[in-house]
């Protein structure tokens, strides 16, 4: 019996040194001067388990921006009380979380952050909710600046920092952003999975430098951009249709400010990926 | 049933000696103390992320409490010595099953109580709240989960040795509660023989999600509908009642011998 009870108290020991040794490393990792150490270490215990947990929590931020809803896989029905039970107990309405509602999913975001601090992905998400969702450009900022000082080889962070800039109407600010993004695009490697994400990406940073040259009166620039996203997309008409008024000399209908602001211009609804038609339910607080 | 409630009221003297639900608190206030001083970019009233992680941890330790009580009350009164002298004493073995399983279920719920109280606590610190109604709900649910959790540790613990049964009832459990509500997807892919055992373990098995309603209660979808969760307990209350049949069919013919006991 006491060496029940005795093995008992060194499991309860130990876990409460593991929560004890987790909170510390969460406040480690989160000062500046020690991240990379603290990287390095994390790295060396825990390996690709680190990014498993980071995609883990990045997933449980989803599951909040649709209000505790998962996604249903494909089942088949089985006859009895269980399903039925299961679906009455269990939300399943398709829904999202907005507004000041939106805050709860930061958590999931900055965990994953930690796990994983070269979870650019998770980064790029948490700024567009705290833009979006919080309106709170200070933060979307700062996040994206960890993001670049703890990833600075990654295309992304100027790119969505730019597109705040251009949102915040700062323009003059966006322009050596895109410039950073495609160097650092150019420097990517390209596989095969990232392939068709690396192409769209260039052909935004492109479009969007196009639209910023144009509001500055720097029309053959601006041509040379679209030109280049025609050559990556020969099917988009718009730009094809805008280069050619552009080489004739003529003032488009729609401004390069207005369609940059357009482009640029986020909503919540355009985070759900899905394509389903069940009934939605956006919570505001 | 004085016999039973008396027999009950032993294994609550027991529980208080170890200290076992002291330990678990303090380690549940570790935890939440941990969640609460979690800076999130500096937003206050950010509550979903401490409700989850607390429920979740009180499900965790209310499952390993409901085993580790359940699954050593019989086996202790036999390493003890103190199970011939029992059953010597006009005690029948149903009443000493029924005893000790409402022991540990009941001094389990209380424990229940206790944490959930401490995360209702932890959330009411960081400025939020829950549902109350809910909350009831998810209580109920949760603490007839553990009666059904408990009836299955002391019916291994009728005829496996200690060890044996708490890691029998952790494994069943826990293939309990992550397999099942899978099923129906794996079904899709399954053929033959395959779809078949999992056709047999949807419903052989206890469905432990059924008595989930974390995700209702951290996401404020409000209550749960009182007829349904009126069938779930009840189908709680008559699987108990079948685990508990089994550990007295396990039981009611088992010899011992003071050699093999002491």
């Amino acid at each position: 019996m006491n060496s029940h009870a005795s093995a008992w108290g060194a499991g309860l020991l130990v876990l409460s040194a593991w929560i004890l040794a987790f909170s510390l490393a969460a406040h480690l990792t989160s000062s500046p001067t020690s991240s990379n150490t603290a990287s390095g270490v994390a790295d060396l215990l825990l390996g690709e388990s680190r990014q498993a947990l980071s995609l883990n929590l990045f997933s449980e931020a989803d599951l909040y921006f649709h209000k505790g809803v998962a996604h249903r896989d494909a089942s088949v029905p089985i006859p009895g009380p269980f399903h039925r039970w299961q679906t009455a107990i269990t939300p399943e309405q398709h829904a999202h979380a907005e507004g000041g509602a939106s805050a709860e999913i930061l958590p999931w975001l900055k965990l994953a952050t930690q796990a994983d601090p070269h979870n650019v992905e998770a980064f790029l998400v948490a700024s567009f909710w705290a833009n979006t969702g919080l309106q709170r450009l200070d933060l979307a900022r700062d996040i994206l600046n960890t993001a670049q000082r703890l990833n600075p080889g990654d295309y992304r962070i100027p790119l969505e920092k730019s597109r705040l800039a251009i949102t915040s109407h700062h323009f003059n600010a966006a322009r050596p952003l895109l410039d950073a993004a495609l160097t650092l695009h150019s420097k990517t490697p390209s596989t095969p999975e990232r392939v068709r994400e690396l192409t769209l990406d260039q052909a935004e940073i492109l479009t969007f430098l196009g639209f910023l040259h144009e509001t500055k009166g720097e029309i053959r620039e601006a041509i040379t951009c679209f030109n280049t996203v025609l050559s990556l997309f020969p099917d988009r008409a718009l730009i094809k249709e805008r280069i050619d008024l552009l080489e004739a000399g003529k003032t488009p209908t729609d401004s390069a400010q207005s369609l940059l602001e357009r482009i640029t211009r986020r909503t919540t609804h355009d985070a759900c990926m899905d394509d389903d038609d069940h009934d939605h339910e956006h919570e505001k607080n | 049933m004085s016999k039973i409630i008396t027999i009950a009221g032993v294994v609550w003297l027991d529980m208080v000696r170890r200290k076992e639900l002291s330990v678990l608190l303090i380690l549940l206030a570790t935890l939440l103390a941990a969640l609460l001083s979690f800076d999130v970019f500096g937003l206050s009233q950010v509550t979903g992320y401490v409700k989850d992680m607390g429920l979740l941890a009180v499900w965790v330790l209310s499952w390993i409490l409901a085993i580790n009580t359940a699954v050593r009350q019989l086996p202790q009164e036999e390493q003890r010595g103190t199970l011939i002298p029992l059953l010597a004493k006009p005690v029948s073995r149903l009443t000493l099953i029924l005893g000790k399983w409402l022991g540990a279920w009941s001094i389990t719920c209380l424990s229940l109580l206790c944490f959930y109280l401490t995360v209702w606590l932890a959330v009411w610190i960081k400025g939020g709240t829950f549902n109350l109604v809910t909350l009831l709900q998810a209580i109920l649910l949760h603490a007839a989960a553990l009666a059904l959790i408990s009836s299955l540790a002391v019916a291994f613990s009728t005829r496996l040795n200690r060890d044996a049964a708490t890691v029998t009832t952790y494994l069943v459990t826990s293939a309990a509660f992550l397999l099942l509500p899978r099923i129906p997807a794996m079904l899709v892919e399954a053929k033959g023989a395959a779809s078949y055992t999992l056709f047999t373990l949807y419903y052989l098995f206890p469905h432990f999600e059924l008595f989930d309603l974390r995700r209702r209660l951290v996401h404020d979808w409000g209550s749960a509908n009182w007829v349904t969760l009126a069938e779930i307990l009840f189908y709680a209350m008559l699987m108990t009642l079948v685990f508990l049949s089994l550990a007295w069919l396990g039981y009611r013919k088992r010899r011992f011998s003071r050699g093999d006991i002491l």
